[in-house]
Parts: C-alpha cells; sequence; structure tokens
C-alpha cells in the first residue's frame, strides 16, 4: 500500500486492464486514483478535440466523393477496346441479319412464285381431282 | 448512423451512398490523425472508399462496415507512410495543423479558466507525444481514444488478438507518459 502504481501498471489500467491488485490499490489510494484520472481526463479530451478539429477540416461534402469517378476516369482507355468488342459483336449479328434477310428473300420469291403458279392454274386446286375424273372419263370416252 | 449500424452489414454495404455518407467523417478523422496532413486525409478517404465500392462485392458482412472501412484505412495510411516515411516524419514535425489548432477545441463550460488551461496543456502534450509512437501503437491509440471503439473491434481491424491491442495500446500510453514526463 506504502507503493505507489508504476507508470506501467497505470498504462496497463488505462489500457483496460482491470486486475484484481491494481483495482484494489486504486480504491485505497487518492493520489494513484487521481492520476489515473486526471490522465482519463486528458486522453477524453483529445479524443474531443481531434473530433471536433476533423470536424472543422473536413469541408468535403459526401457527395463529392464520387465512387463513380472510376469508371469516368478509366472511359478514354476503354474508347479503342469497345470499338474492337463492338465490331467484333456487330459485324457478325450484321452479316448474319444479311444472310437471314437473303433467305426471306429467296423465301418470299419462292412463295410468290407458288402463288402465281396456282393463281395461274386454269381450276381451283380443290376441283383438280374432279378435273381429272373428267379428263379421264373423257379420255376412255374417245 | 444508427440505423445504417443496426442492419446486417452485407446489406448495408449495398447502398454505397448512404455507407459513404456514414462512415465518411470517421475514416476522414482516422486518417487526418494518423497523418497530419489535411490534402493527403482527403486524397486517402477517396481512395479508402474507391477501394470498398471496387471490392464491395467481396464483403461477407462478418465484420461491421465501419471496421471493414477502418482495416482498409489503417492499410492506406500504413502503405503511404512506409512510401514516404521521411516526407511522413518531416511533415508531422513541421505541421501546421498541429495541437495548436486543437488547443482551442475544448469547450468546457463547467470548468474554470484556470483549469481549461491546465487541460489544453496536457491534450497539447498527449498530442505531440503520440507522433513518437509507432506507426501500429498509433493506429491503436486513435481507434481507441478518437474513434472509441473497443479493444476486440481494434482487434478485428488490426487482424491482431485482443491481447495484443491491449499490449500495443499500454506500451503506446507507457510511451506518451514517458515523453511527457521527459517534455515536463
Amino acid at each position: 500500500m506504502n507503493e505507489h502504481l508504476s507508470t506501467t501498471q497505470i498504462s496497463e489500467r488505462l489500457a483496460g486492464d482491470r486486475s484484481g491488485q491494481n483495482e484494489r490499490h486504486l480504491q485505497h489510494c487518492a493520489a494513484c486514483r487521481s492520476e489515473v484520472a486526471a490522465f482519463e481526463t486528458g486522453l477524453a479530451a483529445l479524443g474531443q478535440s481531434i473530433r471536433y478539429w476533423a470536424a472543422q477540416q473536413d469541408v468535403t461534402p459526401s457527395s463529392e466523393i464520387d465512387i463513380r469517378r472510376s469508371p469516368a476516369r478509366l472511359s478514354w482507355r476503354w474508347v479503342p477496346a469497345s470499338v474492337v468488342i463492338g465490331a467484333a459483336v456487330f459485324l457478325p449479328v450484321h452479316w448474319n441479319l444479311e444472310a437471314r434477310r437473303e433467305a426471306a428473300r429467296q423465301e418470299d420469291a419462292k412463295f410468290l412464285e407458288s402463288v402465281d403458279t396456282q393463281l395461274s392454274r386454269a381450276v381451283p386446286a380443290s376441283m383438280e381431282p374432279l378435273m381429272n375424273l373428267m379428263q379421264q372419263g373423257k379420255d376412255e370416252h374417245e | 448512423m444508427m440505423a445504417a449500424s443496426m442492419e446486417n452489414p452485407a446489406e448495408e454495404i449495398q447502398d454505397f451512398d448512404r455507407v459513404v455518407e456514414t462512415y465518411q467523417a470517421a475514416v476522414f478523422r482516422f486518417v487526418l490523425a494518423s497523418l497530419r496532413d489535411r490534402d493527403a486525409a482527403e486524397t486517402l478517404t477517396q481512395d479508402c472508399f474507391m477501394r470498398a465500392y471496387r471490392h464491395r462485392n467481396k464483403f461477407r458482412g462478418s465484420a461491421s462496415v465501419k471496421t471493414w472501412l477502418m482495416q482498409i484505412a489503417v492499410n492506406l495510411v500504413r502503405d503511404r507512410a512506409r512510401n514516404r516515411r521521411f516526407q511522413f516524419w518531416r511533415r508531422t514535425q513541421l505541421s501546421a495543423v498541429d495541437a495548436c489548432d486543437l488547443k482551442d477545441c475544448i469547450g468546457n463550460r463547467d470548468m474554470s479558466p484556470e483549469s481549461q488551461t491546465v487541460l489544453n496543456q496536457q491534450v497539447r502534450r498527449i498530442w505531440q507525444a503520440a507522433s513518437s509512437l509507432s506507426e501500429m501503437q498509433r493506429s491503436v491509440f486513435l481507434l481507441r481514444f478518437v474513434e472509441e471503439m473497443d479493444l476486440l473491434e481494434i482487434a478485428d481491424v488490426l487482424g491482431v488478438k485482443e491481447g495484443t491491442v491491449k499490449s500495443h495500446l499500454s506500451r503506446a500510453l507507457n510511451n506518451i507518459r514517458e515523453y511527457m514526463g521527459k517534455a515536463k
């Protein structure tokens, strides 16, 4: 009880160490208690001061921390790559579209040809069997 | 801020604008107190959020968002200090934003002018002494007494055990008290 806490013991106490022996000493020793309390007050005041000081320094509005700044900054670097990628994707699609258009044109042509064929017939297709029978009978008759 | 911190961290990180708004001040404050350089603090705060934004999909929410951001901030401060060791310390010694700016920040109206003067002097001396700390001790010291994080949170930020944090903090305080004793 005669000896006060050492600097190390006080530092340990301030760091959060609540070991029994030191706590018991602090309960009975006003000088050590006062020293710990004074330093704790100083540390709390320092924390408060730094928080206040930083709040005064921090003039950047949160909106200015633009997290999307990065892609914008990189956009020029990506321009040539985008052109190549775009061409690589667009040209095959374009060629494929052209081929499909040509095929469709051919299909259309075939379809129109068949329509012409149908329309150029003398009788409707539904009457063709009857016409065939008539033709057959006519042939037999002859 | 409370609403943000009570959310699931993995969900909280998805609303990144809100994350920036909520934690920007804490990150800036930690970096500013570590480097004592306003411009560098602004740059590193930006870098911190840029890095967090890029890696937000890797964040699993095992720690709080603040802890995760502080991990990034501590790493950025450490990298900068290592890359610019000489400039860093020279700047620290000459820093114009040193304790002289801090001394007027303590506004306790219940204190007598004499007590306030004593406290101002003590704050100034602790602040000066803190510049003599090692990088690890300084980080632990600032996270504990400025950010008011508990030892477990600090352990998460620094990726060490709680006992290691207590040991660094105790040594930091010891060094500060010794420095102040010599400076008397």
